[in-house]
């Protein structure tokens, strides 16, 4: 099984605004809103559900502090993605989380958890609703993304969910 | 812009609460109301106004008379600090204070100094924490018309077990405080860390900051005479609800369970528009001092806007009124009280002549473009400065505040029931020490002693290109003023943990006593000082001892150290976080932390701890104790851990000062280092190793018995009495020893330097790569 998972700022989020400052004054001008999320992905072997794993996850405070934070997730490849909002994954090239799947595995109990990918997440809002993929690509490569340390994936976004939330609600949800 | 709050919202801040019932009642109020007040402190609110307070007076209420506002528990001791010398321009009072630096072209400058804590948002959250723990400290020196130029950074968390909530405090809260400092582009130029258990639920992340300033265009925390009708000016960030009750909380007691509730009194820190800010004020300091304009300036801190308004607008004897609706926000919904309190970060007031206002607000707005910098950033003027002393602040046209002055702005006290003196502590005799070697090497790999090169190399301490001794290659950091002038400043901070955990008063004795020998190990004269006063609940009769005990031992101390003036060591700044208390009882032990400026005329003859030259001559200056508790050795034997403090002899510490400050302006000193955390023999294995640990000239002591003859060997070499060892050049040896004794020291030769082992004659011979793979590695994992 592989998880998505969105751990989101729920306080101001200086970066966003810079980020959507930058972008504007690159010249995307109808650009509103910028949303960003550090992205965990996930991949588990063994039997345990996806929300014992959240569950365990939401107390491991290296990557997730409830008072500064909502945690969200998806099961990857399970539900159909909604096709009209993309998401950009940006992910540093040296990445090595093996300390931090170690920790994850042996302090917070998530046994089954086999490998994790580590990325930063953005989703763009302008007047006409979520930027395009085509929109999404530029935004990457003018300003998201470093091509010497950093590569990138956009991709259709999940439809992240709450611990607890069912499914339904999530899809109903504006974000 | 500003945006009006709905009719529903306005009304909610100018409703009246009714402070009436039994005690019950009232503690149901405070709970239901979020006031951090007790029943008879509501009482005392209707009393003073002779009304009841609406909700966002109360409020108001609630912060100003927080512990961390009013110093209520300890304001009763605080005055029997020290707090003159003609050293002093600026004393306690202000922002921040400013001590005397030197002249340069005819140009007097000040150094201006504050100390903060931001113990329980660190616990909380420990990256924004600590982040905006140095974001506030910057501020605070920044308003005193200063050039921001160093801070530092006194830390104490629980033991760093890996996977343990203590590491993961620490490790977020450095990260915190390499992420603002860098960004803002302040060197880190100081610092000290310790680890007790007692810090587990309470981290301590106190904030130290230095700025440089002419003393002809010091500003002050006041409107100026002749303010009335002065525009009260807001800068920085748009106002949002982040850190509401942010003073209030910090005076709580914290509890893991209540913690996920205070989310709001969290602060966001944003460094990036803190430089802008920053470099915006600096050009207005210019402005208004080539115009002669007299001026007000204060930060935002604890009670956002209506802490900073009245107590800016009440010290120099006027009121003020504030309108709610030209505040610029980040959000819509936020009640006017929010708007009024909320402690958003980046930010601060002014009060300026209104011909002055648009000069000042086309510079903020246009020229350094705050509004693009964040969102909604800005100048906006939002009230007036009046004659009639009333603090009255409007939203959509309602009065919500309307009070005078004084009765919010004026000192409350809280005494409390004040527990029997501290048990004496024990007489243990030092023990024997075999294996010196694996001794030391124990010492040297203990979390209070081991390298914190992994630590400082997080933070930029080279910025801005004045540090002249970069944090942990000294004793002390230094810092020039205003190059090519060779006048600088040091700074030291000081705490043992292990002491407090023994003696309150003797360890805040020692704090001040060790920050000066540290200024002094670099050739600084110490000039003054700061505190964090870091205790439990006072309200706990244990605690409020130790916080009267730990005062009584700042006191006197920096009364007995007359190295700059018969009056002793001032203290021109300082802080008191009480309540480091956690819900399960357990309390931190007490500490006193304390920072000390020293004053350098020629930065060129400043020294560093590492020795430079072979064929050094080696003294220590202070005598040897057979009293071990509270030391490194202690802990790592198992002895008891309350075993008798060290003692001070002050006659000794004053005559060492002198002896070793003068060796070094001389040139006779090429290497010093105070003798503190795992004692002597720890002390010359750093001279050896060096800040960076890579140090290649080694040391040869003589045997334990002729340096400190009558002292067991296991005390002579890891005892914590405070003292130096120094590094003499061999034809300075008669000099020094002379000139030492003139002033009343007692140099004692300990060996000298060479070789590429440390050696202590008939007792070890260990070679330093030994040494520094224990010394260097502890801390690697915790901060890499």
């Amino acid at each position: 099984m592989k998880l998505d998972v969105a751990i989101e700022p729920i306080v101001t989020d200086n970066t966003a605004f810079t980020v959507l400052t930058a972008l504007r004054q690159l010249g995307y001008a109808e650009l509103e809103r910028v949303w960003r999320a550090d992205h965990l992905l996930l991949e588990l072997s063994g039997d345990g559900s996806a929300e014992e794993v959240v569950a365990r996850l939401s107390r491991a405070e290296i990557v997730f502090n409830p008072n500064k934070h909502r945690l969200r997730y998806a099961i990857a490849g399970v539900r159909a993605a909604r096709g009209e909002m993309f998401e950009a994954l940006v992910r540093d090239r040296d990445e090595n989380n093996d300390r931090l799947v170690a920790t994850l595995r042996t302090t917070f109990g998530i046994a089954g958890l086999r490998a994790l990918e580590r990325s930063m997440a953005w989703r763009l809002d302008d007047r006409a609703g979520p930027a395009t993929m085509k929109r999404l690509e530029w935004a990457c490569q003018a300003l998201l993304a470093n091509p010497i340390s950093q590569t990138y994936e956009i991709r259709p976004a999940p439809e992240y969910r709450e611990l607890g939330e069912p499914a339904s609600a999530a899809s109903k949800r504006v974000r | 812009m500003a945006r009006a709050a709905t009719a529903d919202l306005i009304a909610l801040s100018a409703q009246v609460l009714p402070i009436e019932g039994s005690d019950e009642d009232l503690k149901r109020l405070a709970d239901s109301e979020a006031l951090a007040l007790t029943p008879p402190e509501l009482r005392a609110i209707r009393e003073r106004l002779g009304r009841e307070p609406t909700r966002a007076e109360a409020h108001a209420f609630a912060i100003q008379w927080s512990e961390h506002c009013s110093y209520k528990s300890s304001r009763a001791f605080l005055g029997s600090l020290p707090t003159q010398s003609p050293d002093v321009l600026v004393g306690v009072g202000e922002d921040a204070g400013v001590l005397r630096a030197g002249e340069i072209d005819g140009t007097e400058y000040g150094v201006v100094v504050a100390h903060e804590s931001h113990n329980h948002p660190s616990q909380v959250v420990p990256f924004e924490g600590a982040a905006t723990g140095v974001g506030g400290i910057l501020r605070d020196v920044l308003c005193m018309g200063a050039r921001v130029v160093a801070s530092a950074d006194p830390l104490r968390f629980g033991p760093p077990l890996a996977g343990s909530h203590a590491a993961y405090v620490a490790a977020g809260v450095v990260d915190g405080i390499a992420a603002y400092g860098n960004a803002v582009g302040v060197p880190n130029l100081a610092g000290d860390l310790y680890f007790h258990p007692s810090f587990r639920d309470n981290c301590l992340v106190n904030v130290v900051a230095l700025g440089f300033v002419q003393r002809d265009r010091i500003l002050h925390s006041r409107v100026p005479e002749l303010g009335e009708g002065y525009d009260l000016v807001l800068v920085g960030k748009a106002t949002d609800a982040s850190g509401f009750g942010g003073a209030a909380f910090a005076s709580l007691t914290l509890d893991a369970q209540e913690s996920h509730a205070n989310k709001s009194a969290v602060q966001v820190p944003d460094p990036f528009l803190k430089n802008v800010i920053m470099r915006a004020s600096y050009a207005a300091f210019d402005t208004i001092a080539a115009q002669g304009i007299k001026v007000g300036f204060k930060d935002l801190g604890a009670g956002g806007i209506m802490g900073s308004s009245s107590e800016l607008c009440a010290a120099g004897g006027f009121g003020a009124e504030i309108d709610l609706d030209a505040v610029p926000v980040a959000l819509r919904g936020l009640a006017p009280f929010v708007v009024l309190m909320a402690e958003t970060q980046e930010r601060m007031l002014w009060a300026v002549p209104p011909a002055f206002t648009p000069q000042l607000l086309s510079l903020y707005n246009e020229r350094f473009t705050l509004p693009e910098v964040a969102a909604n950033a800005r100048a906006a003027v939002i009230g007036k400065v009046t004659r009639d002393r009333q603090y009255v602040v409007r939203a959509g046209g309602m009065r919500v505040c309307d009070l005078p002055i004084e009765v919010l702005t004026q000192p409350v006290r809280a005494t409390w029931k004040l527990g029997p003196p501290q048990a004496p502590a024990l007489a243990v005799p030092a023990p024997l020490v075999t294996d010196v070697t694996g001794a030391l090497l124990a010492v040297l790999a203990h979390p209070d002693v081991c390298s914190r090169r992994p630590l400082i190399e997080r933070y930029d301490t080279v910025v801005r290109g004045a540090t002249a001794i970069p944090s942990g290659y000294a004793d002390a950091g230094v810092i020039v003023i205003e190059r090519p002038s060779p006048r600088a400043v040091a700074l030291s901070v000081d705490g043992n943990a292990r002491f407090g955990a023994i003696s309150a008063k003797l360890a805040a004795a020692h704090a001040v006593v060790e920050a000066a020998r540290n200024v002094a190990a670099v050739g600084a004269v110490p000039i003054g000082l700061t505190d964090c006063l870091n205790y439990g609940n006072p309200e706990d009769p244990v605690a409020y001892r130790e916080l009267a005990d730990g005062i009584e031992g700042l006191a006197e101390a920096a009364r007995a150290v007359t190295i700059s003036s018969d009056a002793g060591l001032p203290f021109v700044s300082g802080n008191v976080s009480l309540y480091n208390h956690a819900a399960s009882g357990s309390a931190i032990v007490p500490s006193a932390v304390v920072a000390c400026i020293g004053r350098i005329d020629d930065v060129r003859k400043t020294v560093t701890m590492q020795f430079v030259e072979s064929g050094d001559a080696l003294y220590v200056l202070g005598a040897r104790d057979d009293r071990l508790g509270g030391s490194v050795l202690a802990g790592v034997l198992g002895l008891t851990p309350s075993g008798e403090l060290p003692g001070i002899d002050y006659q000794e510490v004053n005559a060492s000062l002198r002896a070793v400050i003068d060796g070094i302006g001389r040139g006779d000193v090429h290497a010093a280092h105070d003798i503190s955390d795992g004692g002597l023999l720890a002390c010359v294995a750093e001279m050896c190793l060096g800040g960076d640990g890579v140090g290649e000239i080694g040391a040869v002591l003589a045997s334990c018995e002729q340096w400190a003859p009558g002292i067991a060997p296991s005390a002579a070499l890891f005892g914590e009495a405070g003292g130096f060892v120094v590094a003499i050049a061999p034809d300075s040896r008669a000099s020094f020893e002379e000139a030492a004794r003139s002033l009343g020291a007692r140099p004692i030769r300990l060996g000298q330097t060479g070789g590429s082992s440390l050696v202590v004659t008939g007792v070890c011979e260990i070679p330093l790569g030994t040494a520094a793979a224990a010394w260097m590695r502890p801390l690697q994992d915790l901060f890499a």
